[in-house]
């Protein structure tokens, strides 16, 4: 059989038993202990564990929240769903959350998919590239004409997330050693606007009030720091933008600036 | 301690019997700075662009020679090579200078999709011409030699038409490249399909060994699972003590993968192997 045949079939047969055409038998020998199907089971079982073990490690929170019979069988039916399509396993998973929508038994829980949301973000900023010490210190330097022009960067390594459910609070019940399960959670809290960053190595998530949250939204947007105090202005009238400048630089939620 | 710029790239620091650098252990290694020989990094953890994989590896870098290991080349695969991670690799390459760089003898992806896993190739005359042009363009693009490694198998394909030994044998010598003797996986495919390891090791061309690995597996009763959860047992340490009579004393790596222990647990196992490598020398003299 010819490779590329061989190869299409094996994976076909390991992420989809029923399916394909060429089945296991027409490439695997039948030995005296194992017929084709259980040598490949044992391929399939290590495959399978292997790429669950990678969401066990991005989702440890998802998994809690839903025990992990539930999660391993929530991962299993994602992986058979969900190609890997990179070479590097550690970010296997990115469209959890997406799936957990449309995953019907995880409906009792209805900010499962936003606490895997929150979890892909982290492991996003846990390995997002380093950066330089920002240019910050020059903005004392500029004129008020030209500090207007300025466009400012979020840090590489941070991210920002709405969301109508507490998961702040939910995924902070679940951090560190004593992790109290019977705690309830209060969705009456409402929802919340975060920021997931990273301080040198600390791993950091941290809520946002209104006028933050607007201000790094236009960040993000890349508009020039005159047309934010415009938008921030107009949404919240009396608001003082040097204060909320100030906030965020000092928060280190702003790592650059470049003039356009 | 020499610096690390000392040991930068050069081969001849790797002596004697290294370990594999495991996350949980950065704490001990960076706080303690254990006697050990050298370091094998899973270079595939460390391909993502900072924080604190890489932080750990440039501190740990600083006294240490390494040696890269990679599970993410798919030399076996019917597709093209990676570049854009072939392009990642090469980078770490240039930034941490490892003495050599080395991948399996396997397949683990195909039509772009990744099992993650270090699937075995058919020995067929396809396969061979396969790997030994993939081995020679990851060579060329790198700029060096890399070590390819035997892998355990739970399978046989009615393709096959050669010993998994041969097939090593050919690829190795026509792509030009050295070899990654996995003592463990020769001791857990033998019994797996009932081969005669001792025939295997004996058929390996020993100028192109340049490192083994020794590793645990675990009984599953019908067939043994390559694990690497394990301490290594009594007939892989046989067999390493044949392979070291035939190969000498190849640079030796402790491999340990899931259920990672103490540190110290480690270093037991490699004063076992250093002693093996006595005892050979003992021998010899
Ligand atoms: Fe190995």
């Amino acid at each position: 059989m010819q490779l590329r045949k061989l190869q299409t079939a094996m994976l076909e047969s390991i992420f989809h038993p029923s399916q394909g055409e060429v089945k296991p038998q027409h490439y695997i020998s039948e030995t005296a202990v194992f017929s084709a199907e259980q040598q490949l089971d044992i391929y399939r079982g290590s495959i399978i564990s292997g790429i669950s073990g990678a969401l066990d490690n991005t989702y440890p929170v998802c998994r809690q929240l839903t025990g992990g019979d539930f999660f391993d069988a929530m991962a299993h039916e994602y992986i058979v769903n969900t190609p890997s399509l990179h070479p590097d396993l550690n970010i296997y998973g990115r469209t959890l959350a997406e799936f957990i929508d449309n995953f019907e038994p995880a409906n009792e829980l209805p900010y499962l998919s936003d606490i895997a949301r929150l979890e892909w973000l982290l492991a996003e900023v846990f390995s997002a590239a380093d950066e330089r010490l920002g240019n910050l210190d020059e903005l004392a330097y500029l004129s008020e004409q030209d500090l207007q022009k300025v466009i400012f960067q979020l840090p590489l390594a941070s991210r920002l997330l709405q969301s109508d459910f507490p998961v702040e609070a939910i995924w902070s019940m679940h951090q560190g050693a004593d992790i109290n399960h019977d705690e309830e959670i209060n969705l009456d809290q409402g929802g919340v606007k975060l920021i997931v960053w990273r301080d040198g190595l600390d791993m950091k998530v941290e809520i946002l009030d209104e006028h933050q949250w607007s201000f790094l939204v236009h960040i993000q947007q890349q508009h020039n720091f005159s047309s934010i105090c415009e938008s921030m202005i107009n949404d919240f009238p009396g608001v003082d933008m040097g204060h909320e400048l100030a906030r965020v630089i000092q928060a280190g939620w702003v790592s650059f600036f470049r003039s356009a | 301690m020499s610096t690390r710029l000392q040991k930068n790239g050069d081969e001849s620091f790797i002596q004697g019997v290294g370990l594999g650098l495991r996350t949980p252990h950065y704490h001990f290694i960076e706080s303690t700075r254990p006697d050990v020989a050298w370091f094998e990094v899973l270079i595939d953890n460390y391909m993502q662009p900072g924080g604190s994989p890489l932080y750990h590896l440039e501190r740990i870098a600083r006294d240490y020679a390494l040696t890269f290991h990679g599970v993410g080349m798919s030399l076996g695969s019917a597709d093209p090579l990676n570049m854009d991670y072939l392009g990642i690799l090469k980078q770490r390459i240039n930034e941490f200078k490892p003495a050599w760089v080395s991948d399996h003898l396997c397949w683990s992806s195909v039509a772009g999709c990744h099992g993650h896993e270090l699937l075995p190739l058919p020995y067929t005359e396809e396969a061979v011409a396969l790997v030994i042009e993939k081995i020679r363009q990851v060579q060329d693009y790198l700029g060096q030699r890399i070590l390819i490694e035997n892998v355990s198998s739970y399978l046989t394909y009615t393709d096959s038409q050669m010993p998994e030994w041969e097939f090593l044998n050919i690829i190795a010598c026509e792509a030009d490249c050295d070899i990654l003797l996995d003592i463990n996986n020769i001791y857990v495919s033998s019994v797996n399909h009932n081969l005669d390891a001792e025939l295997y090791l004996q058929s390996v061309p020993v100028d192109r060994v340049r490192e083994m690995h020794l590793a645990g597996y675990e009984d599953a009763g019908t067939h043994l699972l390559d694990t690497h959860s394990r301490p290594v047992y009594d007939p892989v340490w046989d067999l390493y003590r044949k392979a070291l009579r035939l190969f000498g004393t190849v640079p030796t790596l402790i491999e340990w993968d899931n259920d990672i222990p103490e540190f110290d647990i480690l270093v037991a196992e490699a004063d076992k192997a250093r002693s093996c490598m006595r005892d050979l020398k003992n021998a010899v003299a």
